[in-house]
């Protein structure tokens, strides 16, 4: 034993102060730093840029493009953050429980425990936020250029995903405060885990009275965010599309049950701006029938009908012949379609005149397939007028982008932040109680 | 006895048969039963009647009290939620959900626990194993075979842990030292489901500084409760005075004048040892201490328990013995004079034990009171001045049996070796000789005289 310990008089000594709980702050957190080189906490950086890799691989074509690509790139990096933070930290405080016990009884303060956690946690979520973004943005995933508080989009998606990300990471500190040893805190894990998947409620229909619940989930409350940033109520609905597409198949057969009756007859409804300027269509006084008959079969032809059979088997061309040969031997061929000066006044004759309307109003079997349908119609502009007319049909409250909706968002990720490191120090405060 | 019920309600509902006609002759089984078996057990036979109650009297008679808590716990509320279960159509969905759950959850866990006890009753009443399955399944034929049948004796009565208090004089309070450490304990004591428990009780002692005290006691006796009561850590009813100063009244200063060793290297292994020290001494040391002076006493420290060649290893990397004096090592660092050690030779083997406790005597030369638990107090009893004796009294509460220099000690005791001294204090059933109430007597006797 050395001699030059020097030893003061105890009642002098009782006046010192010891280290408050910023100075004590400042110690753990410079003990958590050299931690994560000797504990391979580093190890989480990797595990997150992989977890990112995989995910954005899944969702890069489809987010920020269409709604269903929206929702679910919205729900995938959700739980991208949540698995994130709650892997950072559900270990560090039970794993050494007993030590934080010895230290509280040799003067440690919870509160600077709990903050030194929650500065060096902060430090990891952002590296793996940062780095998240920079896999997606490695993976092609398209970000909105402009965002709404910062130049870039991206950027503010990544204070999202550093709220979620830290907030859950805080969820699984008070976790880890909590239970007793680290068997005990990864099983609890996975419960931790499904409660967030399935209270997102955005991928999953829940009962209405589950609503409570699901406030009290970061990840309902990230979900809806990044949504919201997403500008999910204007994207377009890419199902419905994909649906009708699905169709176009050759090998699908189709009989269409056609009554030209009822198809003449909606061409009597001049309140449809198309169809009034059909009928007001000037109708020439050279026009025969004969040269009718000529252009009905150029406009079967056209959409590719010559080919559909009507009930019987008979071809539709092949009625068209046998009306003109009917027409021919009649001396009707030549005979001018006269009397009617608009294509309305034609068509309303058409229908007026009472065996040409018993024959119209009979109902023809058509054999074809969908494939031929399609190729009745322009696809693109089809395509076009289905993406604009889903656009905002699933809108919801919860997803309007406005600053005003992301900014209590991020309040209440913040808040979760605040409230689940409070009940960390709560839990460890009662350290003491532990059985030896 | 959950789960007889379960088949029977559902046997009774496919053969249309009142549940009641079943549920009378059973519960009247069950409760005959266990009427008889508390009165074996010296347990007021009245508990059988009460539902839940007599689930942990039950497991107290099976010596599984802390299973019997829970074991009446989880078939209170299984009951409570089959009551709300009879009005479940009127229930909201959540409310049945939740209902739903809390049966299924309560009634697994009683199932388990009943099985634990189940278990304790058999080796109380050293039956066969095979029981365990008529317990389970028939709980009110096995009780009525076991309380009626005098073939089916318990081993031992609660009546032994529960005897009328002797009058026993416990001494008195001591008056403080101005320098040294001076324990008043009257009690000390849990309250654990509504029981209090008494740990501790009438320790009253002085300890002299440059003092080094050996803590010997059976299993159980109280040693480490003892010395958490007198650092202030688990506060007890006692006046605890160190150097002048109030350890209970003033705990936030005193608690650095008090060094607490745990007997397992509470350490984080993934730190250097120069590292783990510094720290050790921002948080232990003063605030006003210079980093320069910190330092020093880190390199001071390292010197005195020959960690300096290994500062910057990591903890983990450290043999067994240099673990234990880096732990050591961290509450030295703030000087304190009041320096306890719970087993700190524990995984050492003679030559290092030893060596250890020669630094011990060491920092006692130097006007410190070390007080120290060692399972193995022969091999360096030459070293300590002092012994405290703690053992269990009638009632299992850890008492004062003897205080004072060690050859005084083995005169009082009449043995040589300290185990000696342990072997006679502990329980028969312990393997000791049961002299602990004797010598608890006479050593109060002495005190007051």
């Amino acid at each position: 034993m050395s001699e030059n310990t020097v030893r003061k008089s105890p009642a002098r000594r009782l006046h010192f102060s010891h280290r408050g709980r910023i100075a004590q702050t400042g110690i753990y957190f410079g003990k958590l730093c050299r931690m994560f080189i000797y504990q391979s906490d580093w190890k989480v950086l990797p595990m997150a840029a992989l977890i990112a890799a995989v995910v954005s691989m899944v969702v890069r074509n489809t987010f920020f493009l269409t709604m269903e690509g929206t929702l679910k790139g919205a729900f995938a990096l959700t739980c991208v953050s949540i698995w994130n933070g709650c892997f950072n930290s559900i270990q560090v405080i039970c794993r050494e429980r007993p030590i934080l016990k010895r230290e509280h009884r040799s003067g440690l303060h919870i509160t600077s425990y709990v903050f030194s956690h929650m500065l060096y946690q902060a430090l990891l979520c952002l590296a793996q936020t940062l780095l998240t973004l920079y896999i997606c943005r490695l993976m092609k995933v398209r970000f909105p250029s402009e965002g709404m508080f910062t130049r870039w989009m991206m950027l503010d998606i990544g204070v999202t995903v550093f709220l979620i990300t830290f907030a859950s990471d805080m969820l699984a500190l008070w976790i880890s405060a909590l239970v007793r040893n680290t068997t005990t805190a990864m099983t609890v894990m996975p419960f931790i885990l499904i409660f967030q998947l399935v209270f997102s409620g955005g991928i999953f229909k829940m009962p209405s009275w589950t609503k409570d619940v699901s406030r009290l989930s970061i990840s309902n409350c990230g979900l809806k965010c990044i949504a919201a940033q997403a500008d999910y109520n204007n994207t377009p609905m890419s199902s419905v599309w994909t649906a009708i597409k699905r169709l176009d198949n050759p090998n699908k057969d189709l009989t269409l049950n056609i009554n030209p009756g009822k198809l003449l007859s909606t061409l009597q409804d001049e309140e449809i701006e198309p169809i009034r300027q059909l009928r007001q269509m000037p109708i020439t006084d050279k026009l025969t029938v004969n040269a009718a008959l000529t252009e009905l079969e150029s406009a079967v032809n056209a959409i590719g009908a010559e080919h559909f059979e009507l009930s019987g088997g008979m071809p539709l061309t092949e009625v068209l012949t046998s009306i003109r040969l009917y027409a021919v031997s009649e001396g009707y061929a030549d005979r001018r379609i006269a009397g009617f000066d608009t294509v309305g006044e034609l068509i309303d004759y058409v229908l007026s005149f009472p065996y040409l309307s018993e024959k119209l109003n009979k109902t023809y079997k058509v054999d074809t397939n969908m494939h031929e349908i399609f190729k009745l119609v322009d696809e693109n502009r089809l395509k076009e007028i289905v993406t604009d007319s889903t656009k905002g049909i699933n809108y919801s409250k919860a997803y309007i982008k406005s600053e005003k909706n992301i900014l209590s968002y991020w309040e209440n990720l913040a808040l979760f932040v605040i409230g689940f490191a409070l009940l960390a120090i709560i839990t460890l405060e009662f350290i003491d109680k532990d059985k030896r | 006895m959950l789960i007889i019920r379960l088949i029977i309600a559902v046997w009774c509902s496919e053969a249309d048969v009142p549940f009641i006609y079943w549920a009378i002759p059973m519960t009247v089984l069950l409760t005959v039963g266990l009427w008889r078996m508390f009165v074996k057990s010296n347990i007021r036979p009245v508990w059988a009647l009460i539902p839940c109650a007599r689930d942990y009297k039950l497991s107290v008679s099976a010596n599984r009290e802390p299973d019997g808590r829970t074991l009446s716990v989880s078939l209170a509320v299984y009951t409570l939620t089959s009551v709300f279960g009879l009005f479940s159509d009127s229930l909201s969905e959540r409310a049945r959900l939740i209902v739903g759950v809390t049966a299924v959850v309560s009634f697994l866990v009683h199932f388990i626990y009943s099985i634990r006890v189940y278990r304790g009753l058999i080796e109380v009443y050293q039956a066969r194993r095979r029981w365990l399955l008529i317990w389970v399944f028939l709980p009110g034929l096995a009780a009525s075979i076991w309380g009626v049948s005098d073939r089916f004796r318990p081993r031992w009565k609660v009546e032994d842990l529960r005897r009328e208090q002797k009058a026993t004089f416990g001494g008195k309070d001591i008056s403080p030292m101005r320098q040294g450490l001076t324990v008043n304990l009257r009690e000390r004591s849990v309250t654990e489901f509504f029981q209090k428990k008494i740990l501790l009780r009438d320790i009253h002692l002085s300890i002299d500084p440059g003092r080094m005290v050996l803590l010997l006691g059976g299993s159980g006796a109280g040693k480490t409760t003892f010395l958490n009561a007198v650092n202030g850590y688990e506060k007890a009813n006692a006046k605890v005075m160190l150097n002048g100063g109030d350890v209970y009244g003033d705990y936030k200063k005193m608690k650095y004048e008090v060094g607490f060793v745990p007997q397992q290297e509470l350490v984080r292994g993934k730190d250097t040892v120069l590292h783990t020290l510094m720290d050790a001494s921002r948080l232990r040391l003063p605030a006003e201490v210079t980093s320069s002076v910190r330092k020093a006493r880190v390199n001071e420290v390292m010197d005195i328990f020959g960690l300096a060649p290994v500062k910057n290893s990591l903890v983990e990397k450290l043999s067994g013995g240099q673990k234990k004096r880096l732990s050591i090592a961290m509450e030295f660092i703030s000087n304190p004079s009041l320096f306890i050690l719970d087993e700190p030779d524990s995984g050492l083997d003679g030559v290092m034990a030893r060596d250890l406790m020669k630094e011990l005597r060491a920092i006692a030369n130097q006007g410190k009171i070390v007080i120290v638990i060692t399972h193995t107090p022969d091999r360096v009893i030459d070293l300590f001045d002092d012994v405290i004796v703690l053992a269990k009294d009638h009632q299992r509460t850890g008492r004062l049996a003897f205080f004072g220099p060690v050859q005084e000690a083995r005169a009082f005791f009449g043995k040589h070796e300290m185990e000696q001294i342990v072997r006679s204090i502990n329980r028969p059933e312990e393997g000791g000789e049961g002299h602990a109430d004797e010598f608890i007597q006479r050593f109060a006797e002495v005190q007051h005289v």
